[in-house]
């Protein structure tokens, strides 16, 4: 038997090393001395912090070329360091988003904020891998921290209800998925994603049929985990049950994570076979998109709201999969670059009108906001336009880059009816702003003082409106095309 | 083939129409006087007096779920043990050494956080 010592770069792996050591450091931070420790967030803050610095530098030690070590375990090109930018800038936007959460229900911090960057640490490693264990691995690490945040105000029956219904039906999803991994190496012979394209295009459309039951099976559990129709149905549950900032957090890292790990798959692996694949997924896309927008038509609560319309999100950027050229990748990333700052600014919002015990989270509750804090409702509105993916925010050019990948690709058709279903959209982002605007205040009191919540939606705010002035910049810099 | 499996269909179907036949047969034609003797879930057993469903403490969850994380950390052991003279010998390296230290390092982390919890106290 031969051995081999597996080389390892540990600059490679550092963003998630970083990550992992500073979420077990917050988790024990204080622990020893009291249950509620108040300076566990500046642990996190920092970890987070020194884990973008060396996202930095493996961005510039390995751009234009696809590294690999600890025996191709761990990858870096330009996909997993542009998928690393975004979930560290969600884990950091929603820190600040949480202290005035943390705070005011005294939650534990130590605890929150290690189960936030263990998350990340697993959403990274399931961006920055081509090894399908390698991502099972990332997404129950990414998920077993989400189901603890889902249910982290454990006193309260809503939050438990989320907890337990994301936790069955995500333990269910990830049982789909590994099946179809194995069957996916029964068919092949190996887990390696690169090698499997190789093969895969070596045999054409000689493939034995498990193949096609592997794919039906890893799109079953991809769909739940990135809240795809008809797979989307613990979704508004789990986001209203759960404390505004998780699910600010849980909505982009989530889903991120999952078209990460589905990209890497579908545009890589088994690109060659696409014929065979694309009209489920064209199915799915279309009926995600319709689903979600429709029924975000009739809600009254906006975090419910915001949850189908993170479903409809997933509709779009499942569009992206189905392009699956050159161009999509990108799109892709830039999409939920954008969407990770105008998705937790509105989060943001919610979580500081929702005030204590998230009493007011109802659109109605938002109602004449602006003439009592007009500043509020300016920022409110600029992230529900970018939702909406209204120029010059971010949300119009993520939404631009998507469909103009997709009619690259041949399917126009896919993009029409892309395009009609944003059009609906605008109507229920707009609503909520008319309320906002046009109507007399109400007597819901705002509490506006935490200052990490101010300095959140300061950075979302400006995150939303610079992307979308100089998008062809931003690409540029963070992709580095 | 798809015919090939033919066979396996029929015995599926003469094994369901057996249970369904012999289970109405005796629904139609067998007689049924019952009274709460019979109808009790163990009928020739002790006469039960209670609820089955029993609360435990948390306590013994918790117990065993720090069970699990310890059984977890023996299967990942064992292997290691098995190969560890070996790859001492032929690579001269104590990377297998390091390897399994920041396993259990990790897991040390845990086993001080459920500690410090109160996880290990039974009072």
């Amino acid at each position: 038997m031969e051995i081999k010592i597996p080389d390892i770069n540990w600059l490679m792996a550092s963003p998630i090393v970083i990550l992992s050591i500073f979420g077990m450091l917050t988790l024990i931070f204080g622990i020893a001395k009291g249950r509620h420790t108040k300076k566990a967030v500046f642990v996190a803050l920092l970890g987070t912090l020194l884990a973008l610095v060396s996202n930095f530098i493996c961005l510039f030690e390995f751009w234009q070329k696809t590294n690999s070590t600890f025996s191709e375990m761990l990858t870096s090109d330009y996909i997993s360091t542009g998928f690393n930018f975004i979930f560290l800038t969600v884990t950091l936007l929603s820190i600040f988003v949480s202290h005035k959460y943390v705070q005011d229900e005294n939650l534990p911090e130590n605890e929150y904020y290690g189960m936030m960057l263990l998350s990340a640490a697993g959403m990274m490693l399931m961006a920055s891998t081509t090894n399908l264990v390698v991502v099972f691995t990332g997404l129950e690490v990414m998920s077993i921290a989400l189901y603890i945040l889902a249910g982290i105000k454990r006193n309260e029956l809503k939050s438990l209800e989320a907890a337990l219904k994301y936790f069955l039906l995500g333990a269910f999803a990830s049982g789909f998925f590994l099946y179809g991994i194995s069957m996916l190496y029964g068919a092949t012979g190996t887990l390696d994603l690169k090698i499997m394209a190789e093969i895969v295009s070596k045999n054409g459309t000689e493939f034995p049929m498990i193949l096609m039951v592997g794919i039906t099976f890893l799109i079953v559990g991809f769909g739940f985990k990135v809240a795809l129709a008809p797979f989307h149905v613990w979704t508004p549950d789990v986001y209203e049950g759960a404390s505004s900032p998780v699910t600010g957090f849980m909505s982009v890292g989530a889903k991120a994570a999952g078209f990460a790990a589905f990209m890497r798959v579908f545009d890589v692996a088994l690109i060659s076979i696409k014929t065979d694949w694309i009209d489920v997924l064209a199915v799915l896309a279309i009926l995600t998109m319709v689903i979600g927008n429709i029924l975000a038509l009739q809600q009254t609560n906006f975090k419910r709201l915001l949850a189908y319309s993170s479903i409809t999100h997933a509709g779009y950027l499942l569009l992206g999969i189905i392009a699956g050229n050159e161009l999509s990748s990108q799109a892709i990333m830039f999409y939920l670059f954008s969407y990770a700052f105008m998705n937790i600014g509105a989060f943001a919002i919610i979580t500081l009108v929702g005030n204590k015990n998230e009493q007011f989270v109802n659109v109605t509750d938002f109602t004449g906001l602006a003439k009592k804090k007009p500043l509020l409702a300016f920022l409110l509105t600029i992230f529900l336009f970018s939702l909406a993916g209204i120029p010059p925010m971010a949300g119009f050019f993520g939404k631009y880059f998507i469909f103009s990948a997709l009619i690259k690709s041949g399917a126009t058709n896919l993009a029409i009816i892309g395009v009609l279903n944003a059009v609906v959209g605008v109507y229920y982002y707009l609503s909520p702003i008319v309320l906002v605007w046009m109507k007399e205040p109400n007597e819901v009191e705002i509490n506006d003082t935490n200052p990490m919540l101010k300095f959140a939606l300061i950075i979302s705010a400006l995150g939303t409106i610079l992307i979308g002035i100089f998008p062809s910049q931003v690409m540029s810099f963070l992709f580095q095309i | 083939m798809l015919i090939d499996y033919l066979p396996l269909l029929i015995v599926f179907l003469a094994a369901v129409g057996f249970s369904v036949f012999n289970w109405g047969l005796s629904h139609l034609v067998g007689p049924s006087n019952p009274d709460s003797k019979k109808l009790e879930v163990y009928e020739s057993g002790v006469t039960p007096d209670s609820d089955a469903r029993l609360k435990f403490s948390i306590k013994f969850y918790i117990i065993s779920m720090i069970f699990i994380i310890f059984d977890i950390e023996i299967v990942f052991m064992y292997p290691w043990a098995t190969v560890f003279k070996d790859f001492l010998i032929k690579t001269g390296s104590h990377f297998i050494f390091f390897e399994m230290a920041t396993f259990v390092l990790i897991l040390l982390v845990g086993y001080y956080y459920a500690w410090k919890k109160g996880a290990l106290e039974w009072e």
